[in-house]
């Protein structure tokens, strides 16, 4: 599926059972899984040709979480917004937690209701006076997003953590069927905010690829210097929360105003601090003005050089990390983690190379790995990132190709076919499936961001380690709440 | 230590001039969509009613009226009727009632700005504001924008605003997000958590009307169904000024260029 092709979801069915057994046996990584209405379900996989779709209708479809175990939570999200069952065990064995308002009584799924019931926590795995108990959330501090973590602790170390996502969730994906060709990016855009231009662009590029449009040089350079300076803005924050979280208040400041400044560069170039607006399906809506940029940002890469390094230099930092909130390698490839958690723990995943698109194409540049998996491994492949990001932005201006910004504009979808579309996000590989009608309207449009993903993956690194590291273990995989519950 | 030191010498002051003066050019950015100075005209105008996601603009004989509290700061609107709408102000569009949203603009006419209420004077959060945040459903980002007030260019402390983790320290509610069903009980529980008097403020416009999530059954679309909201915050995201901004209004502080609106310039 990396070429241009113009599929059916009807062209796409196959029997869920013997191709989930030829997809691990061929070792494809585990992707998405996505209702598609109340009784066909979408399978997503990347293997040796590329992303592998397939599609599987209901009654009684297997358990994929026995060969894939991401597939657990995803069928746990299938069933609580679009009712389809799957056999098996119940994916609550597998998966602590996930949307918290559940429409049946015992929890088999329907749609959310308007206001949903008391949070059902589950009874307390603990009992005895010396077993504490937090209910962190979904209020938590101040300036962060709202998800609920449920520890148990005794003395200093956590027995347990539940993580209760979903009281986010505002039917983003529903939302977004009544997006137009105009508005898609709009719409992609604010799904989840600090990744705009990787949504904006997995969505775009997958109805460019169903419709056979090609985006102008220029446009894709001007797209992947946008992509990079999205990356660069988030890598810059997150690496500031790990430094607050290990109390260095002015490493955490000075990682903030690296933040800012990113936006800054950002703002001037396409008017928004999110850099919204600028990407549109066929290219761009308009071209942008590069003038200064290659300098401004070498500036900025050499402040960044000199912050990273008196981060490695501090050495109450580095002992704060390394051995917090480990992550096995085993693990993150049998989920197949992506972004910097993923890559922190040894899974090189980077869908800019492996399935490479626009101008990432003709790019060289290093995908930063470690076999770690701890705090210390995510921040190091973020700060390698974070330098190559800038390289990648200097060396795109420099080569910036002239000409028109977008060629085509398409006025609608193609009908009846599956689009599919992806693109490297700060918090890892985002991938917009898409679904028209026989009229050409949106009949399903699954977005995931990289922190969809990783999400379920968490609560594991926490049980069994110290509350003070908490906090650091949570910065380090710098994951968002909205990319998740959407 | 002694590095970190020297390093936060080495950059000096980044904090910007706001609200003592007009903001730097550099931090202007996020627009709402405003009318054109020259005056809107019925034929360009009517493609951008059409093509705006969240219905923000409406058109009638008499004149065209933009909704703020509706407007996703898309730019749609200015890029097919650009001689009816322009990228507006980035910060100072803050109301402390719905209606002070709305721009109302008759064919032809310069756009009036809405005048500017300073809330009454009670002197009693002038000083100091503490601000309890809470997420019911945003995109994300607006969170990086509260982040960023408290971190050196914005410096919110120097105006006397802090964020605070408990609800009973707290003067002021600020929720962000379309206002999600699974939000509602922790808000109502946070609410009446806090002291009275207290304010609440709806900051971003998925706070104010849902903004593009709406029309579903997971939202309720604008903080206002829930609690009685004090103070509106537009933007999509508001940008730190357009926080400031609000937070000085709800505090019932007055600054001599607390009304000026600076617009910024888009490359097109």
């Amino acid at each position: 599926m990396t070429g241009r092709e113009r599929t059916s979801t009807s062209a796409l069915v196959a029997e869920p059972g013997p191709e989930l057994e030829r997809l691990e046996k061929r070792g494809d990584r585990f992707v998405l899984l996505a209702a598609l209405d109340d009784r066909r379900a979408l399978y997503l996989s990347f293997g040796p040709d590329g992303y592998t779709p397939f599609v599987a209708a209901g009654p009684g479809l297997p358990d994929a979480g026995a060969r894939f175990p991401a597939a657990a939570s995803y069928q746990l999200e299938a069933g609580e917004l679009h009712g389809l069952a799957f056999a098996g065990r119940k994916p609550e064995a597998g998966v602590r937690g996930l949307f918290v308002h559940r429409g049946g009584a015992d929890g088999a799924g329907g749609r959310l209701p308007r206001e949903g019931p008391e949070l059902p926590l589950p009874v307390p795995p603990y009992r005895g006076e010396a077993v504490l108990r937090i209910p962190f959330g979904p209020v938590r501090d101040a300036t962060v997003e709202s998800l609920m973590h449920r520890f148990h602790y005794l003395g200093e170390r956590i027995l347990s953590l539940e993580q209760h996502l979903g009281y986010k969730h505002r039917g983003a994906e529903d939302s977004l069927r009544r997006a137009t060709v105009a508005t898609l990016p709009v719409y992609a855009e604010r799904v989840s905010g600090p990744n705009a231009v990787a949504f904006a662009l997995a969505a775009c590029q997958a109805v460019e690829r169903a419709s056979d449009i090609t985006v102008p040089p220029r446009a894709e350079a001007l797209r992947a210097i946008l992509a990079e300076l999205e990356r660069a803005y988030n890598h810059f924050r997150d690496i500031g929360r790990i430094a607050a979280s290990t109390t260095l208040r002015v490493a955490a400041a000075q990682g903030h105003a690296l933040q800012e400044w990113t936006q800054r560069i950002g703002a001037r170039l396409t008017g928004h601090r999110f850099l919204r607006g600028a990407v549109a399906v066929g290219g761009l809506r308009r071209d942008l003005d590069v003038d200064g940029l290659a300098d401004e940002v070498s500036r900025l890469e050499a402040d960044a050089r000199a912050y990273i390094e008196a981060l490695e230099a501090t050495e109450l930092f580095v002992d704060r990390l390394e051995t917090t909130g480990v992550l096995t390698p085993e693990r993150a490839r049998a989920w197949g983690a992506v972004g910097p958690v993923g890559r922190g723990s040894g899974v090189d995943v980077d869908v800019r190379r492996d399935a490479a698109y626009g101008a990432y194409r003709g790019l060289g540049f290093d995908v930063p790995t470690r076999q770690a998996g701890d705090a210390m491994a995510r921040f190091r492949v973020r700060c390698e990132e974070v330098l190559t990001s800038l390289y990648l932005v200097r060396e795109l201006t420099e080569t910036l190709p002239a000409g028109a910004v977008i060629a085509v504009r398409p006025s609608a979808f193609p009908e009846d076919v599956l689009m599919l579309g992806w693109a490297e996000g700060a918090r890892g590989e985002v991938v917009a499936a898409l679904t028209t009608d026989a009229r050409g309207a949106l009949a399903r449009a699954v977005l995931r961001g990289g922190s969809r993903h990783n999400w379920p993956l968490f609560p594991d690194t926490v049980t069994d380690t110290y509350l003070m590291d908490y906090a650091i273990n949570e910065a380090s995989w710098g994951l968002t709440v909205a990319s998740h519950d959407r | 230590m002694f590095r970190w030191i020297a390093r936060g010498l080495r950059v000096g002051r980044l904090t910007t001039r706001y609200p003592w003066a007009a903001a730097e050019a550099d931090a202007l950015g996020s627009p709402l969509a405003a009318i054109h100075p020259q005056g809107p005209t019925r034929p360009d105008a009517e493609p951008a009613e059409a093509a705006c996601p969240t219905g923000a603009i409406a058109i009638d004989d008499g004149g065209v009226t933009l909704d703020l509290g509706r407007c996703v700061a898309c730019g749609l609107c200015w890029a097919v009727s650009p001689k009816s709408f322009v990228a507006g102000p980035a910060y100072g569009a803050a109301a402390d009632r719905r209606e002070g949203l709305l721009v109302r603009c008759a064919w032809q006419a310069r756009p009036e700005t809405p005048a500017r209420r300073v809330r009454k004077p009670s002197g009693f959060w002038r000083r100091s504001l503490h601000v309890r945040h809470v997420d019911a459903g945003s995109d994300g980002a607006i969170e990086l924008e509260l982040a960023q007030l408290t971190a050196p260019h914005y410096d919110l402390h120097r105006l006397g605003v802090f964020f605070t983790a408990s609800p009973r320290h707290a003067d002021a509610l600020l929720v962000t997000g379309p206002m999600t069903h699974g939000m509602i009980a922790a808000l109502r529980t946070t609410f009446e958590a806090m002291p009275s008097p207290k304010l609440v403020i709806a900051a971003g416009s998925d706070a104010i009307s849902g903004g593009l999530w709406v029309g579903g059954e997971h939202t309720v679309g604008g903080v206002d169904d829930v609690l009685p909201v004090d103070v509106y915050i537009p933007g999509s995201p508001p940008s730190p000024l357009a926080l400031i901004d609000g937070l000085l209004l709800a505090s019932g502080r007055r600054f001599p260029l607390l009304a000026a609106a600076t617009t910024m310039e888009v490359t097109s």
